[in-house]
């Protein structure tokens, strides 16, 4: 048997798009997700979240009543959510750097820059489980550390994790699609 | 869970390192050791996936059709509510022309979504502005202009943008 089963995960999946939607879904099942839940807004997935914990979040960014950034702000601060350090990728449109870096400001794991392919699709995945990132928490800030891994660290070492268990996969830069 | 406070400066911050719970169920609690990437289930995946995207194509059709059908009668009837459907279409053709490799129509038609979600505007000073966006659209999508359109796009862009800026918040 060769890599990850990702048939025990519980995947939300979140676009008002249906053709999206559907498309994130079959790119999801081809990868062997078996457990997904699709909605179309917001208020839905906020609805799906009180309910149970999930293993991954597929969002984009464009939803309604609350956007994409209001959302992953409230999955990640909300006690009404299950998992507030559930992995998150983000999937937009919209490729400017001051629109990603308000998405990554409040908590998104990793960014899908549409088009999006299965391939990409499961390289964010597998970044996710294979490098997660520890959790920052002060007064502005609760989510994954900002600082990708690339960069060098210049304070003390404090990981526990041997650099052994860090894989590498190409580089997933979420504005140069 | 692993927690730590860091005084750094001025700025003190936790660093947590929550449990790996996906991690956990992709490795059946640890019993897979290898490497996580699977050619042969992402070329499954890419197989599954072709045939939809392909269908991208005729949606964008669709929802451009509706765009212009909603301008047809928004220029006739200015103030009646053609703009809630415009709106969607826009929204709708936004993401599946990204999908489709129309980066450029999917900023008009993004800048389109976004300037009807505006309220209180005059009915004819939306339908000028809407037409800046009509008039784009139509240039680009039946042009078949892909990718940023080079100088011709990044003119649009800029009439769209000054069109717009002085009603953005």
């Amino acid at each position: 048997m060769s890599g990850y089963q990702l048939d025990r995960i519980q995947a939300l999946c979140c676009d008002e798009n249906q053709h999206m939607l559907h498309l994130i879904a079959v790119i999801l099942r081809g990868l062997g997700v078996r457990q997904l839940t699709m909605v179309r807004d917001s208020a839905s997935a906020l609805q799906e979240l009180s309910t149970r914990p999930f293993d991954l979040i597929v969002t984009s960014m464009q939803l309604r009543p609350l956007d994409g950034i209001e959302l992953v702000q409230f999955i990640r601060t909300s006690a009404d959510v299950g998992d507030n350090f559930v992995p998150i990728i983000m999937v937009t449109s919209q490729s400017f750097p001051a629109t990603v870096a308000a998405a990554r400001d409040t908590g998104v794991t990793e960014f899908l820059v549409k088009p999006i392919s299965a391939r990409n699709m499961y390289l964010r995945i597998l970044e996710t489980i294979d490098n997660a990132r520890p959790f920052i928490k002060n007064q502005s800030y609760f989510g994954p550390d900002r600082r990708r891994r690339e960069e060098a660290y210049k304070g003390k070492e404090r990981r526990t994790e041997s650099s052994d268990s860090v894989k590498r996969y190409p580089p997933v830069s979420p504005v140069m699609e | 869970m692993e927690d730590e406070t860091q005084a750094a400066g001025e700025h003190e911050h936790e660093v947590i390192w929550p449990p790996n719970k996906i991690r956990q169920k992709v490795t059946l609690g640890g019993r897979i050791s290898g490497p996580g990437f699977d050619a042969a289930v992402l070329h499954h995946a890419e197989q599954e996936t072709a045939e939809r995207l392909a269908e991208f194509d005729d949606k964008l059709d669709d929802d451009i059709e509706r765009i212009v059908m909603a301008y047809a009668v928004m220029t006739g009837d200015p103030d009646g509510d053609s703009a809630a459907e415009m709106r969607d279409a826009a929204d709708q053709a936004a993401s599946e022309a990204r999908q489709a490799g129309f980066p450029l129509l999917a900023d008009i038609c993004l800048s389109l979504a976004n300037f009807l979600a505006i309220e209180g505007l005059a009915a004819e000073t939306r339908l000028e502005v809407v037409t800046v966006h009509v008039d784009a659209v139509r240039l680009v999508y039946f042009r078949q202009i892909s990718g940023h359109g080079g100088e011709q796009g990044m003119e649009l862009v800029r009439l769209i943008n000054e069109a717009t800026a002085q009603y953005r918040k």
